[in-house]
């Protein structure tokens, strides 16, 4: 069992949760953290999430999860959300349909590991990157989802092998059908996942791929728009006026909150930007995609089934 | 970032609001509507175009006393009133309307059209859901339903048909309340590529006719058009368990009160689209007023978007019903509307020749 210290870094201390999902808050999160340390695949994730503190908080906050978003991770802030009003939803399902409350904690438990686990890849692949680049990189790029995905797939493949019979097609929830998704890519062959990574994120760009102009012209836009955003925002205007397209999601925080977070997103777009112009730099960047792109791949490939 | 959607938003926002007295919607009484015949839906319109409470109750005695001096004023000429009294009398409202109608003999009309037997909103003629998705699919062939507008109202009026009627009889028109529901199925399709802006609307229901007395037609078969879509129709929600007539159940047990004009919206809705027309420059009028909405809890919000789900909407009160489990999710304060409806105007009142040209008191609903 994890040990108390470190059960109350993973969890946080939040406001007092919606009453529909208060009560499966605990044992959903205690079995996450129970999974994450003892499969095969997740105990690098593991390490990560303990030496580094980052948190993990099932929230119906907006301004961290919206819409159909299952899980979002910050690299301004370092930490994951789990979108509680998705999760209660399926709670809702699986108590309708008999299970008792902590049961049905659990269950879901098991069926979001591989989004939690996908989050903290980016929160990995960042730190990784921190440490190359000697500073923040915040770059979205095709890459970054391609890990996550494979590391999603790969913890995916173990609570599988453990309880096949979770995601037989009577106990198939809404929420599964991203991992289905993933399953069914990975069943196609090795470039079964890229295409998929491909078609959630269309348009997005490959760092391996495409030219770094391409990157620096992303990042003077984050910046311009993050100027603009910070500029409203002290004249008073408040987030909503900052609007969608400079703050997305975080349009949604207070107009403080939405400062502070703006004041703390700056120096990683900044830095980011710097290391695009630092050709060693950049190039460590992407010997850093590339090997773990090839060492994720090679152990998806591991676990397929042998033919014959 | 995970995402399993993605859900495109259109950003909307509102003309200029007109500031309204907040006394004025709680002045209306049964009384005062029986003594001016004022009915609930045209006081609260004056409200809405901002008149206080003593603005509005003037302007319904002085409307009152307008058709009552119409009614009884030709009396005088023949002699059963004496020059004058007609407008003395309705000057006293109820109790002088009724002294005159029994001075000229005129007392006990009945109204022409017969009081409508009570309706749950809903029961009537809802559900021919799967016609309208033949309609759609002749359109479209992956045509989706994508959201449901609903509206009942049992408004008083005069009907051209009374209107008729009592002019043949050479009497006074009475004002009869007459039910009112109409329903639209919005329709999207999942080969749409961005550049394909329009939607499918199949309308059912009753049609006021609004060329000079108002005039119900019961709707025979579907108006079907193609349109630009309406926001917070665009996302395809298929089928649901829940129909309307159950929604409303569900409502009212959690202590919703289903009065008339009574709303009905059937979406799935992102999660911005509350807040986001009242968030910087707005072009169109958000579904919520931007003041009302200070009240509503985001959290709770987050709860009703996302998933289809019943919005219904009266007496100036929005409640959220699952339309998958059928549940009462959220009651709030503030009316809501997504500006889906043609706004409705009709002439009143019908005593006069349409000739008359500014005797004819516009009123939208």
């Amino acid at each position: 069992m994890l040990g108390s210290a470190a059960l109350m870094a993973f969890l946080v201390l939040r406001p007092a949760a919606a009453q529909e999902w208060g009560p499966y808050d605990r044992p959903y999160l205690a079995e996450a953290v129970s999974l994450l340390k003892r499969l095969p695949s997740t105990s690098e994730h593991w390490r990560f999430v303990s030496a580094q503190r980052i948190p993990l908080q099932v929230t119906d906050n907006p301004a961290e999860v919206d819409d159909s978003i299952l899980g979002a991770y910050s690299l301004v802030d370092r930490r994951i959300a789990i979108d509680e009003v998705i999760l209660a939803r399926a709670a809702e399902d699986l108590v309708d349909d008999g299970a008792a409350p902590a049961v049905a904690a659990r269950v879901l438990a098991w069926k979001t590991l591989p989004t939690i686990v996908h989050e903290l890849t980016h929160g990995r692949v960042h730190d990784d990157l921190r440490r190359l680049a000697g500073g923040p990189f915040a770059l979205a790029v095709l890459e970054d989802e391609q890990l996550a995905f494979y590391d999603g797939c790969l913890a995916l493949l173990d609570l599988f092998a453990e309880k096949p019979a979770l995601w037989s097609k009577e106990r198939l929830l809404e929420l599964d059908e991203p991992e289905a998704a993933t399953l069914e890519a990975w069943f196609r062959g090795p470039e079964g996942i890229d295409a998929l990574v491909a078609q959630v994120y269309d348009g997005r760009r490959s760092l391996l791929k495409d030219d770094a102009a391409v990157f620096r012209a992303a990042a003077d836009n984050t910046i311009f728009d993050l100027r603009r955003a910070a500029a409203k925002l002290r004249e008073g205007g408040g987030a909503a006026e900052a609007g969608r397209r400079l703050l997305g999601r975080r349009r949604h925080m207070s107009p403080k909150e939405a400062l502070a977070y703006v004041e703390r997103a700056l120096p990683v777009f900044i830095s980011t930007r710097r290391t695009l112009d630092d050709p060693a730099a950049l190039e460590r960047v992407r010997a850093y995609y590339r090997g773990a792109l090839a060492e994720r791949r090679a152990k998806l490939e591991a676990r397929r089934p042998r033919k014959g | 970032m995970r995402a399993v959607l993605a859900l495109a938003l259109l950003a909307a926002p509102p003309a200029g609001a007109v500031d309204k007295d907040p006394n004025c919607y709680g002045a209306y009484s049964p009384e005062v509507g029986r003594e001016w015949e004022v009915a609930q839906a045209d006081w609260n319109a004056m409200c809405d175009k901002g008149y206080s409470a003593s603005d509005a109750l003037r302007q319904s005695q002085r409307s009152s006393m307008a058709r009552c001096t119409a009614r009884f004023s030709p009396y005088e000429g023949k002699g059963k009133l004496p020059s004058g009294e007609s407008a003395a009398y309705c000057a006293r409202g109820s109790s002088g309307r009724a002294r005159l109608a029994e001075r000229t003999g005129t007392a006990a009309s009945k109204p022409a059209a017969a009081p409508p037997k009570p309706r749950k909103p809903g029961d009537a003629r809802m559900g021919p859901l799967a016609r309208a998705l033949d309609q759609a699919r002749a359109w479209k062939p992956d045509a989706c339903l994508s959201g449901l507008y609903y509206f009942y109202d049992d408004t008083t009026f005069i009907t051209s048909e009374e209107w008729s009627r009592a002019r043949a009889a050479g009497r006074i028109p009475e004002r009869g309340q007459v039910p009112f529901e109409e329903y639209s199925y919005y329709f999207d399709y999942p080969s749409r590529t961005d550049r394909e802006v329009n939607g499918y609307r199949v309308s059912y229901g009753d049609v006021i006719d609004v060329n000079f007395c108002n005039d119900v037609k019961r709707m025979e078969g579907p108006d079907q058009t193609e349109s630009p879509f309406e926001t917070g129709f665009t996302d395809c929600i298929g089928s649901v368990p829940v129909d309307l007539g159950a929604a409303v159940d569900a409502a009212a047990k959690g202590g919703f009160a289903l009065e008339t004009p009574f709303k009905a919206y059937l979406a799935r809705l992102p999660t911005g689209f509350f807040h986001d027309p009242c968030r910087g420059g707005l072009a169109k009028k958000p579904p919520v007023e931007c003041s009302d909405l200070r009240n509503w809890d985001p959290a709770q919000l987050r709860r009703v978007t996302g998933r289809p789900m019943w919005i219904l909407s009266a007496s100036g009160r929005t409640a959220f019903v699952d339309a998958l489990k059928g549940r009462l999710r959220y009651v709030t304060s503030g009316g809501v509307d997504f500006g889906t409806s043609d706004s409705t105007t009709y002439a009143e009142p019908c005593l006069e020749d349409p000739k008359a040209g500014d005797k004819f008191r516009k009123l939208s609903k």
